[in-house]
């Protein structure tokens, strides 16, 4: 439900567009980053898409990117995140023990995008936070099929 | 652990967009020599879009990843009209562009051509994203610039952009030592650095700050970053 707080045992996925790939093609932590304007920074909860294996989910997620980005690069990467393993590790590191917030904020338009969610409490110079969270990419995904 | 925090972090980017279209009147930095090539360029002391002599378009994107590969350039005719919106990213865009062929003249940079097509290949990746957003923010790219032009021997660092198109880049060895420094425009810069606490090998040192890059380098240096930096 719109506004429920994402449990800390699920996980959330990011797209990372090519732009925030290194030459190496790891994800770099500017994806973490937000924009001016963002208040959050936009996830999918891959739990509340009731797929039964990650496989799934990440075709579901794939699936969905293609639909509600203009441009998903040839490049561009999901990376797969534990909600208490990003709390835990931002709360315990951060300068100012950040406590983010995982809050469930699904979409109607332009595309359904139920299980969008996003993370509160960053800044857009939370450069520091962006780096705690890279450490914990570990498990990342082609974005295109 | 307590950790050290050199300067809080301040918002300064909504300084971004607008000195990405504060042509020909602001002198954002101005730390190099005369008489370097296209000086006026790195300094914001930049022509205004219409006096240009020649613009420069690329036909099509390189391909998926041209790092390495020379990218082929051509000549477009310049349009009449200067002052529609189309016309006004178009010429920011030249302007982003020309900046970043420009390095080709610096020959304190060791790595230039690497370098040149590393940006070159981000400015197309964001340009793919958005077609409206410059693709890199000018403030950000002449910061980062000016901050190699100041350190020649910092080894290749790796580059990426932030959502806003401002320059990220690291030094890394692993995860245990890490410096990155967040390129915002004008002179100001976010930094991070993560290294291992020898005292206390069951701790990490972590330290960030917003500073402005010329005296950048000179306040990390006790946390000895130029032992993996430079090369």
């Amino acid at each position: 439900m719109k506004g429920d707080r994402v449990p800390n045992e699920d996980h959330i996925s990011r797209l990372c567009q090519p732009k925030s790939i290194t030459e190496e093609g790891e994800i770099d932590a500017s994806v973490f980053f937000l924009r001016d304007n963002e208040e959050g920074l936009s996830v999918n909860w891959l739990e509340c898409l009731g797929c039964s294996n990650r496989e799934e989910e990440i075709n579901a997620i794939r699936d969905l990117y293609n639909k509600k980005f203009s441009r998903v690069g040839a490049k561009a990467k999901i990376t797969v995140l534990n909600v208490g393993a990003v709390h835990e590790k931002v709360l315990m590191e951060s300068l100012d023990r950040r406590n983010l917030e995982f809050v469930h904020k699904p979409e109607d338009s332009p595309v359904p995008d139920p299980s969008h969610s996003a993370i509160y409490n960053l800044r857009p110079d939370n450069v520091m936070i962006a780096e705690l969270i890279l450490q914990l990419v570990n498990e990342t995904y082609l974005a295109r099929k | 652990m307590p950790e050290v925090v050199l300067q809080e972090p301040n918002r300064r980017f909504n300084e971004t967009r607008k000195d990405s279209v504060a042509y020909g009147d602001k002198d954002l930095l101005d730390t190099f020599p005369s008489e370097q090539p296209y000086h006026s360029a790195w300094t914001g002391r930049i022509p205004l879009p219409q006096q240009f002599p020649t613009i420069i378009y690329f036909w099509g994107r390189p391909s998926a990843n041209p790092e390495g590969r020379e990218v082929s350039i051509s000549s477009w005719p310049e349009k009449e009209d200067p002052f529609t919106q189309t016309d006004l990213l178009e010429n920011e865009e030249n302007l982003v562009k020309k900046l970043i062929l420009q390095i080709r003249t610096s020959l304190s940079i060791p790595y230039r051509e690497r370098l040149i097509n590393r940006l070159l290949t981000l400015f197309n990746d964001a340009k793919e994203e958005d077609s409206t957003s410059l693709g890199i923010s000018i403030g950000s790219l002449r910061n980062f610039y000016n901050f190699l032009r100041l350190h020649p021997n910092l080894k290749y660092p790796r580059i990426s952009l932030s959502p806003d198109c401002n320059i990220y880049v690291s030094w890394r060895i692993n995860q245990n030592h890490v410096f990155s420094i967040y390129f915002l425009s004008e002179k100001d810069a976010v930094f991070v650095v993560l290294k291992p606490n020898e005292a206390h090998p069951d701790r990490q040192i972590r330290v960030s700050g917003t500073i402005t890059t010329d005296i950048l380098m000179e306040k990390v240096a006790p946390y000895g970053v130029w032992d993996w930096i430079s090369e």
